[in-house]
């Protein structure tokens, strides 16, 4: 066999402007499959009616980004309240006893909301910027926020069981001051 | 390398293993630190044992109104059983009909009863003439065997006359008490009228026995003296200096800094060698419990008071054992009390009206001083104060005497109000410029008596309240002034409680029982914080012992408290808060004969309420059972069940065999006995001490030894474990770093 032509890429394999030479041929360039109309390919139809169904299917799709972020919104809000049966059953069944495990699921329920709250506008990142949805993605924060609440609430009730929330005289009892009833007064018995 | 490591691993964990098959540890204390000094009293009559020629009848009469008759060995001086009779005896005879049964005779009352001799069961009593009896020899030695002659005691040869046996005269020597010539020679000798000196034949010369001090009987008051290690001392400044500092964060750093310089002035001790500091630290464990005792406080001299004027300082961790003793040549003890609070000086009340100081710097007793007083007939005496060294003291004609020690202290500016009592009533009194003024007085009617009186005892506070199982409080009644009596009704066969404000004399509570009390049983009260338990036997529905328990509250509804930090309260006026009580009774199996309540040096420890049984047993219960909130069962909530210690309503309170510290020993304490509780360096230990015709010492925990390393514990075990990880790390660490350096070279 005679020695062939090395091939053209095999030469240039090593250069890195020559990639830079090809023109690349845009997508765009090429023709709509049939049935499709977009605005390059429709050569028969008048620039008004392609200015109205412009406008037709871009507040068509401006409703559709609403509902959907609107959607979306609402999701981000229940997503703390999807969790909270699992809790109140987790809580219960894990009884009143003081131990290390059981603790730390309460101090994490009461800390888990409070950092989600303060993160609320991350949370809800995607959906804002939105003039028109705000009202509604602010009801949805709020409703976040409700949902976290309830969540810390649960946490609370579980650390309140087991007694580990001063809410109490008992607890208090040790800073409570004594009665000296007996004032430059001395008394003595056999 | 890898084989050597995997060896080492092994042979480590071989070596922790074959450490760590535990062997049982017995961790009873019994008869190890409790002690009992079982006494005769000086010795009325001996008699022969007609059975054995080692044993005799030895008869005394510790009190004026009972005797008791004892079963001794004496060729070893032992005793073999003590019997106590509940009246005086003069003669003991044998039964003509029986020989095995003795008859002991009062011949002033003519009553006599008549024993087995073998278990001293009551065969038979009587007043008038005994059954027919031979009376027994009592020994004395007429017998012209026993002479002496120039400080020098002489055993005659019957036949020869010669001096078969010589020996020195003790110094002090009273009497032979008992002597017996044959199987085997036995001579008792009397020193210094309560000392017994036992002597037998060892080779060919008489030596001494045993002997027994009869001195320390009867006991009515006592004094702890401290015994110390300088070390102890340093470790007891720096934990004061740690309470008196001003701020948590102080105190913590203190701490810190003492241990770490603790810690580094161990190792420069040890030379920074760890083996020595190793083998150090595993011999804290060692079975000598000399240090533990002086760090734990309990080593102490308990120091005792006898009605016939002796003290006697007893070593408390060495069984009893008598350090010293001291006759003060007085006629009748009363009261002794520690001069200042640094225990070097003793104070001694007599009944004849005198004082004695005496000084125990040395280690030793020395009468410093003896003072008379202004009269005769000293009843009791009061210390005042402890920094003022004064003393009150009432004689019998009803007068008082302020003694000052030290005349130039001045008045104190607080107004000081005494209390005193005797079978008829209750009086108040109040110093006024140094002169005792009756304020109050609450006498009882013709038929009715005193019969047990105590005041509130002095804790120190740790809480204001109780903790329910809800949560809230329940705030205690903490008013200092307040006494509880109890008071008898011969005429409506009744009994009564009564707490009173010792100011103003107000009787606060009355509580009358009328289950038909029997007056011939004994009854006691103790008041703690802010409760009180009183004992007393009734007939009514059946012959029960019963223990009441008193609590004091501001106010039964939980979470209200009713006194005021910001009010100025006045006891004088009866200005104060009132209180609201709670009572309840339980049922007792045994008769209870005295009662005390255990101290701690925190008063952190929860309370025991010791009992002195009249079967001469001591037993202690915990003061949460007997609980005057607690409910049947059925009526208790969820929240009740909550609270600490809850139990429900249960009236018998059983007595359980592992608190019966006595164990199987027989105590004769006679009615006087005093029951008392000490306070070790140990927050969960306590002593009790019953002091009466014997004295009796033991250690309770009555929430168990939460401040002592358990004996189970093993030192040793863990300093190992530690060291085989230090080993293990060390040749593991160069393993590991190989490891990695392969890891990043990509080589398997």
């Amino acid at each position: 066999m005679s020695q062939q032509e090395p091939e053209e890429w095999a030469e240039h394999l090593l250069d890195t402007k020559y990639i830079e030479k090809y023109t690349i041929q845009n997508s765009n360039t090429l023709a709509s499959p049939p049935g499709f109309e977009n605005g390059a390919s429709k050569g028969s139809v008048s620039k008004k009616q392609r200015e109205a169904t412009s406008q037709a299917t871009s507040l068509a799709q401006k409703n559709q980004t609403t509902t959907l972020q609107v959607q979306k919104a609402w999701q981000i809000a229940f997503q703390p309240a999807k969790s909270v049966p699992m809790n109140i059953f987790m809580s219960y069944m894990s009884g009143t006893s003081l131990q290390i495990i059981p603790i730390m699921t309460a101090l994490m329920l009461l800390s888990g909301p409070i950092k989600a709250i303060l993160s609320t506008r991350s949370a809800f990142k995607p959906v804002l910027g939105n003039k028109e949805t705000q009202s509604q993605v602010q009801t949805a924060m709020f409703m976040f926020i409700v949902f976290q609440g309830v969540l810390m609430y649960i946490g609370y009730r579980k650390l309140n069981s087991m007694g580990l929330i001063p809410n109490s005289k008992s607890d208090w009892l040790p800073w409570e001051e004594i009665v000296d009833y007996n004032r430059g007064l001395k008394w003595f018995s056999d | 390398m890898k084989i050597t490591c995997t060896a080492l691993v092994c042979v480590f964990i071989s070596l922790f293993l074959s450490t760590s098959c535990v062997q049982a540890v017995f961790s009873d204390d019994a008869f190890i630190t409790d002690w009992q000094l079982a006494n005769l009293g000086p010795w009325d009559k001996i008699i022969p044992d007609a059975r054995d020629n080692n044993r005799v009848l030895i008869v005394s009469n510790p009190t004026e109104t009972s005797s008791l008759i004892s079963s001794f060995n004496i060729s070893s001086g032992q005793i073999l059983f003590r019997n106590v009779l509940p009246y005086t005896i003069d003669e003991i005879q044998l039964d003509n009909d029986d020989h095995n049964a003795v008859v002991c005779v009062d011949s002033s009352s003519q009553r006599w009863q008549k024993f087995d001799l073998h278990d001293w069961f009551l065969l038979d009593e009587g007043v008038g003439h005994a059954p027919a009896t031979t009376v027994f020899s009592q020994s004395s030695y007429p017998n012209d065997q026993v002479v002496i002659k120039d400080n020098e005691l002489h055993i005659l040869d019957n036949e020869s006359s010669l001096a078969e046996w010589k020996l020195d005269l003790p110094h002090g020597f009273n009497k032979v008490e008992y002597f017996q010539y044959q199987d085997p020679l036995v001579l008792v000798l009397n020193v210094n009228n309560t000392q017994y000196l036992g002597f037998s034949v060892n080779g060919t010369e008489l030596a001494p026995a045993w002997q027994r001090d009869e001195s320390l009987t009867n006991v009515v008051d006592y004094a702890v003296l401290d015994v110390f290690d300088s070390k102890d001392l340093e470790l007891n400044n720096d934990m004061i200096a740690e309470r008196d500092s001003s701020s948590l964060l102080n105190a913590y750093w203190l701490r810190v800094t003492t241990n770490w310089n603790r810690f580094t002035n161990l190792l420069k001790e040890n030379h920074f060698s760890p083996g020595r500091v190793f083998t150090r630290l595993l011999a804290l464990d060692s079975k000598d419990t000399t240090t533990s005792n002086l760090k734990f406080g309990f080593a102490k001299t308990l120091i005792v008071l006898t009605r016939n004027g002796i003290i006697g300082g007893l070593d408390m961790v060495n069984k009893g054992q008598l350090v010293w003793k001291l006759d003060l040549q007085i006629e009748q003890g009363v009261k002794m009390f520690w001069k200042d609070n640094n225990h070097k000086e003793l104070i001694i009340f007599s009944r004849d009206g005198h004082y004695l100081t005496i000084e125990l710097a040395t280690g030793f007793p020395v009468i410093k001083s003896t003072t008379s007083l202004l009269s005769k007939d000293v009843e009791s005496v009061i210390k005042l104060d402890d920094n003022q060294y004064e003393y009150l003291i009432k004689f019998d004609n009803g007068n008082h005497q302020l003694l000052k020690l030290d005349p130039l202290v001045g008045h104190t500016n607080s107004s000081i109000f005494i209390t005193e009592h005797d079978s008829n009533g209750i009086f108040g009194h109040m110093i006024v410029n140094d002169e005792v003024q009756d304020t109050w007085q609450r006498t009882v009617k013709p038929m009715e008596k005193i019969v047990a009186f105590n005041k509130r005892d002095e804790t120190n506070l740790n809480s204001l309240g109780i903790t329910l199982g809800d949560k809230s409080v329940l705030y205690k009644y903490l008013y200092p002034n307040l006494a509880a009596y109890l008071v008898t009704n011969k005429e409506h066969h009744t009994i009564t409680f009564n707490l009173i404000d010792t100011i103003t004399g107000e009787v606060l509570i009355t509580q009358e029982h009328k289950d038909s009390p029997d007056f011939r049983l004994p009854t006691d009260i103790v008041f703690g914080e802010y409760w009180v338990v009183y004992s007393y036997f009734s007939l009514d529905p059946v012959p029960e012992q019963k223990l009441v328990v008193v609590e004091l509250y501001e106010s039964l509804t939980p979470d209200e408290r009713l006194s005021n930090t910001r009010r100025g309260y006045d006891p004088l006026t009866g200005q104060t808060n009132k209180l609201q009580f709670i009572s309840k009774q339980y049922v007792f199996p045994e008769i209870i004969k005295k009662l005390t309540i255990s101290k701690t040096t925190n008063d952190i420890t929860t309370k025991a309420i010791v009992m002195e049984l009249e079967n001469g047993q001591i037993t202690y219960i915990p003061k949460l059972v007997l609980n005057a909130r607690s409910k049947p069962e059925d009526q208790m909530t969820n929240e009740d069940k909550k609270e600490f210690m809850a139990a429900p309503y249960a009236p018998i309170v059983p007595i359980n065999d592992n608190f019966v510290i006595t164990h199987y020993r027989n105590l004769i304490l006679g009615p006087d006995s005093k029951l008392i509780s000490i306070p070790t360096n140990l927050e969960s230990t306590s002593i009790i001490c019953d002091l009466g015709h014997d004295v009796f010492c033991t250690r309770i925990t009555p929430s168990g030894q939460f401040d002592l390393m358990s004996p189970t514990f093993e030192k040793g075990k863990l300093l190992i474990t530690i060291f085989i990880l230090l080993v293990i790390t060390y040749f593991i660490r160069p393993s590991v770093s190989n490891k990695k350096l392969k890891s990043q070279w990509l080589v398997k």
